[in-house]
């Protein structure tokens, strides 16, 4: 499997920050693991410091810019740029709304439940890096 | 009332400790902000308690913490009986997590 040289993860909660970089550093497949606390702050980790993330775990109901305010953000840049980052939602919403809205990024490669497990971060493995 | 975690028991024990310390404060300004009629923000609030308490495996205090983010979403705005078994759910654990957990 190849192996991840940078995962962001964007979750305005410390808790689920705490325990996911846990569970990707565990995994032992990823060399950087960058948190933002919302759209924003990873929308500037992209633009201002010029990360290039493989895999970006996003949340959708944050402060300030929200994981579709950022999807919107990143849908205006070029297409090889955002078709070059594995993106999944990861959130507790189980909303039909929010899943409807997620299928208008074509971009983005999944909707994975919280809180992520050994599990599921194996099948997103699995299914977009295993090369 | 807690489904413990699959990590390392030190690290289990610095989440819990993280999530009792962010959790009260939480629990404090859910009151605040209902008192306020912030509905908005109250809804914000509880979807952020759910989510933290499933991360931690809460399981009674985020299904509690759901229930509250889904009456204010179908605009049912008297949850003061909810937010009150959201603050006794969250002592009980927190009385818990001293005596198995923090001792």
């Amino acid at each position: 499997m190849k192996k991840i040289n940078c995962a962001l993860l964007v979750d305005d909660d410390e808790i689920t920050n705490f325990y996911n970089e846990h569970i990707l550093r565990e995994s032992g497949m990823v060399d950087e693991i960058i948190v933002a606390s919302n759209g924003q702050e990873a929308f500037d980790i992209l633009e201002k410091e010029g990360k290039k993330p493989e895999l970006i775990l996003l949340d959708i109901n944050m402060p300030v810019m929200n994981g579709f305010e950022f999807l919107d953000k990143l849908n205006q840049k070029d297409v090889s740029e955002k078709e070059s980052i594995i993106i999944c939602l990861l959130t507790t919403s189980l909303h039909p709304k929010d899943k409807e809205q997620s299928k208008k990024y074509n971009f983005l490669d999944g909707y994975v439940k919280k809180p992520l497990t050994k599990e599921s971060l194996e099948k997103i493995l699995d299914a977009h890096f295993n090369k | 009332m807690l489904v413990p975690r699959s990590l390392p028991k030190e690290l289990y024990i610095k989440l819990l400790h993280l999530y009792v310390e962010n959790t009260e404060l939480e629990i404090d300004q859910i009151f605040q902000l209902y008192d306020d009629k912030n509905y908005d923000k109250v809804k914000d609030l509880a979807h952020k308690i759910k989510g933290s308490s499933a991360t931690v495996g809460a399981t009674i205090v985020s299904s509690v913490a759901l229930s509250i983010e889904e009456a204010i979403k179908s605009e049912n705005f008297q949850v003061e009986k909810e937010l009150q078994e959201l603050k006794n759910q969250f002592f009980l654990l927190k009385e818990y997590l001293d005596a198995n957990y923090f001792s």
